[in-house]
């Protein structure tokens, strides 16, 4: 019964695999419908991840904008069509990356100064999400929070507290020294803390 | 990491110590005196919670991101220009380049005309035999560069502008 579930899985994944690799090469061909049903069966984890680096949903819709026009004129580089997702996954991140980057100047103008984000949750005690009620309202305020640190710190912070690489592998991502890394860690952890209702 | 704010027990930890502790970068004998100070201080409990709950809220923001608002992505497949990009690019450079001389070498400046020549192209006779295969190298020549991108072409049409 364990064995007949397994292989019947198994089949489910090799026959969404294959999915994926027809639609890839049919998009590759040009086909506009395809290319669309391709995107839209990983579209919830697109949104999550442009949403997550970008920290709003405006420049997460910028950042996938971008990103799926260059998914869509890269395709005919993707060696093997069943590796599509990590593939298309990278180029979203670089792609949020490059976006906040650059965008680093309104960034300072857009986000409270730190000063104010602290007295507008006075009352916010930093507690684990597990434990908490106000799931949505908690999200928005780590957004808030995320988006307000410096691009260097936030980017290590995605990079490595919430994308879970290590430290070497931030450093080879970023191209600077896992000292830098893990400077720019901690002064990126210490701001959220604070910002989020901790002791200063 | 050997943290001198934890090599002595009666000293608080600071907040790089409790990181470094958390993320299991100390070394046993200094984890086992930042264990046994926070066994004994608040303060440094309340700060380790802190910490603590904060990884784990990141984490936890990996894991759940909010939908969309409603509607996003049918309005999004409606904003998103799609263009292939075209092989040409890619497969005819040298087409590209050819074409251009082509061109250089259908305008070189003829012998002096008298205004007699200045005839409208609407009374221009059609392409006779003598010329026929050098009007259809332009026809081609025009195509290809209309095809290339726009940074190639205008290095081309800058060198066409140049000879004339």
């Amino acid at each position: 019964m364990k064995a007949a579930m397994v292989a019947s899985g198994s089949r489910a994944v090799e026959g969404e695999a294959d999915r994926t690799a027809e639609l890839v090469r049919r998009a590759r061909d040009g086909d506009q419908r395809a290319f669309r049903d391709l995107m839209d069966a990983y579209r919830s984890a697109f949104y999550g991840l442009a949403r997550r680096y970008a920290g709003s949903h405006a420049d997460a819709d910028d950042v996938l904008q971008e990103a799926f026009v260059k998914v869509f004129q890269n395709l005919a580089g993707l060696a093997q069509p069943e590796a599509f997702f990590p593939w298309a996954r990278r180029i979203i991140v670089n792609t949020a990356l490059d976006h906040l980057r650059s965008r680093q100047r309104t960034i300072r103008h857009e986000t409270p100064p730190p000063e104010r984000f602290a007295e507008d949750y006075a009352d916010f005690r930093l507690e684990a999400p597990d434990q908490r009620v106000e799931r949505r309202e908690f999200y928005l305020r780590l957004e808030g929070a995320i988006r307000s640190l410096p691009p260097r710190q936030r980017e290590i912070v995605i990079l490595h507290d919430v994308e879970g690489l290590s430290t070497e592998e931030v450093a080879e991502r970023c191209g600077c020294p896992p000292a830098t890394v893990r400077s720019n860690l901690f002064y990126g952890r210490e701001k959220l803390r604070v910002l989020l209702g901790g002791r200063a | 990491m050997d943290h001198e704010a934890i090599s002595q027990p009666e000293r608080h930890l600071d907040p790089e110590a409790v990181y470094a502790l958390l993320d299991g970068r100390l070394s046993e004998p200094v984890e086992r005196a930042a264990e046994a100070h926070l066994w004994r201080c608040d303060r440094c409990r309340l700060l380790r919670e802190e910490c603590s709950a904060l990884l784990s809220s990141l984490r936890w923001y990996a894991a759940d991101p909010p939908a969309p608002p409603e509607g996003y992505w049918e309005e999004f497949w409606t904003g998103l220009g799609l263009t292939p990009r075209p092989r040409v690019r890619r497969l005819f450079p040298a087409l590209a380049l050819a074409a251009s001389i082509a061109l250089l070498l259908l305008i070189q400046p003829g012998p002096e005309t008298g205004p007699d020549d200045r005839a409208p192209i609407a009374a221009a006779p059609a392409p006779g035999p003598e010329w026929a295969s050098e009007y259809r190298l332009f026809e081609q020549a025009t195509v290809a560069i209309g095809s290339v991108d726009p940074v190639s072409k205008g290095i081309i049409l800058a060198s066409l502008a140049e000879a004339r």
